[in-house]
């Protein structure tokens, strides 16, 4: 009996171990597409840690509709900045174009700890909707989304040493698309 | 004694579930630290769309389905190494994708069973777990179930190597997918300036040059710098292609609350690079697969 208890706590410990290093997965899994729209394979979570800046290259092709939802973890307070540009398949830095500059704190969520990152929005019957943004691509496009998360302010301890609160969460592109229908 | 082993066990047990469960959230830490520098670290992401994704264009009216094109079943057992295994997990998953969007139910059915197969091989299985087995098993003949759960078993595959942290075969596996999408597509349409199919595949360019970043990123993989030599031919071609700046010229009035983008540059391939650009893909594709 010994050795089984000694067995089977071995066997609880690695999976424990395994259960821990659980990344972000689940943030993305949860979201579901309504039709017409599929959900992406480019979709994508990832572990974020504040004072980092992520970078998502996201190729577009013409003979699409996407849409366009970003999600972070409550921990981060929507102290994120989030830009899309729209890199219109040159390497000339010219070309480039700034269609989205949002910064996820906002007087409706600062206080919420929501995983909105940004503002929901109300229809006109009330129905509260997490805010995505459509994107047309005329040609086929790449676009640089580069979530800021944001350095909390510094704070003082109680002997007067300066720390910052380094927070580890995570911040998901939710990518939808549907065949064209504009062009 | 044995009582209390028993008992300790039952603790151990109900423990670990326990805290499984929390672990379901999403993970968030805050500690405190003392700040070390100014300048933010900046992590990059190229993503690469799915075959699935990518054959949003067989609507496209001079694609079809030539069952001589995807590689071969019985081609599986050859794949005696990693680098072979991983890159043909992404051409199988391709040949699904193409199976499924042209609703062959049989070729469907036969490439998830490969790629079932081939995922015990690289450990992948547990994404094959009871639920998508029993869809599998259950598969219908309806195009849309059927691109549905190919589309599924990628997502899931992403997701769990994502998960587990392996970059390294994941660029594998979406390079040998988009080259099997390529050689589908290219194998199956004749050039013609006008051709939309033709145009598509241009714009092809700027999905390989995310998938060559994505490969240039973990190069110190062995495996990965093979793939991205080979890929650095590729690379040539595709950087010829022209760039013809057509102005904004789209009507907007169409697409109100929406946002326009890519309406400046379009993307032009002539018939000898086409011509340059399936020779190449179709050596490469011979090489991965073992169909010399």
């Amino acid at each position: 009996m010994k050795k089984i208890f000694w067995l089977v706590s071995i066997i609880l410990f690695l999976t424990k171990i395994s259960y821990s290093q659980l990344s972000c997965s689940n943030f993305l899994s949860n979201r579901k597409a309504e039709p017409p729209y599929k959900m992406s394979s480019m979709s994508k979570s990832a572990v974020s840690i504040s004072g980092h800046v992520y970078k998502y290259e996201v190729p577009l092709s013409a003979d699409k509709e996407y849409r366009l939802m970003f999600f972070a973890s409550p921990a981060f307070n929507n102290n994120i900045h989030f830009k899309v540009i729209d890199k219109n398949a040159t390497s000339d830095p010219s070309d480039d174009k700034v269609i989205l500059d949002l910064p996820g704190e906002n007087p409706k969520t600062q206080n919420a700890r929501g995983t909105a990152a940004l503002a929901p929005f109300e229809d006109k019957d009330g129905h509260e909707f997490h805010p995505y943004f459509d994107i047309i691509p005329a040609h086929a496009t790449s676009l640089e989304i580069i979530i800021d998360v944001k350095q909390p302010p510094a704070q003082k301890d109680e002997y007067g040493n300066t720390y910052t609160e380094v927070i580890k969460g995570c911040v998901a592109v939710v990518i939808l698309e549907k065949p064209s229908e504009s062009f | 004694m044995r009582k209390f082993y028993f008992i300790m066990m039952l603790a151990l047990f109900s423990l670990v579930v326990f805290s499984c469960h929390k672990e379901k959230k999403p993970q968030e830490q805050i500690q405190k630290t003392i700040p070390q520098k100014d300048t933010a670290e900046v992590e990059i992401f190229y993503l690469v769309p799915s075959p699935d994704d990518i054959f949003g264009f067989a609507s496209s009216p001079d694609l079809y389905f030539d069952p001589s094109l995807p590689n071969p079943v019985a081609n599986a057992g050859k794949y005696n190494n990693t680098r072979l295994q991983d890159l043909n997990f992404g051409v199988y998953s391709a040949d699904l994708a193409y199976s499924a969007a042209f609703g062959k139910r049989e070729e469907t059915k036969m490439y998830l069973d490969v790629v079932k197969s081939l995922s015990e091989k690289i450990g992948l299985s547990e994404v094959f777990n009871e639920s998508l087995v029993n869809r599998i098993n259950n598969i219908g003949s309806n195009k849309d179930s059927l691109i549905a759960i190919s589309n599924d078993t990628y997502f899931d595959i992403i997701r769990y190597l994502e998960k587990y942290d392996r970059i390294s075969t994941l660029a594998i596996l979406a390079a040998g997918g988009w080259l099997e999408t390529m050689y589908l597509v290219v194998n199956l349409t004749h050039y013609t300036p006008s051709n939309p199919t033709i145009q598509k595949i241009a714009d092809q360019k700027i999905i390989f040059s995310n998938l060559y970043k994505f490969l240039q990123q973990n190069i110190t993989d062995p495996n990965v710098k093979y793939v991205y030599d080979e890929y650095s031919k590729l690379n040539e071609i595709f950087n010829d292609f022209e760039l013809v700046k057509t102005g904004n010229q789209q009507d907007k009035s169409k697409v109100k609350g929406k946002i326009i983008v890519g309406s400046n540059v379009k993307i032009v391939m002539n018939k000898q690079q086409f011509i340059k650009l399936r020779n190449v893909i179709n050596d490469i594709r011979a090489d991965f697969t073992l169909n010399k």
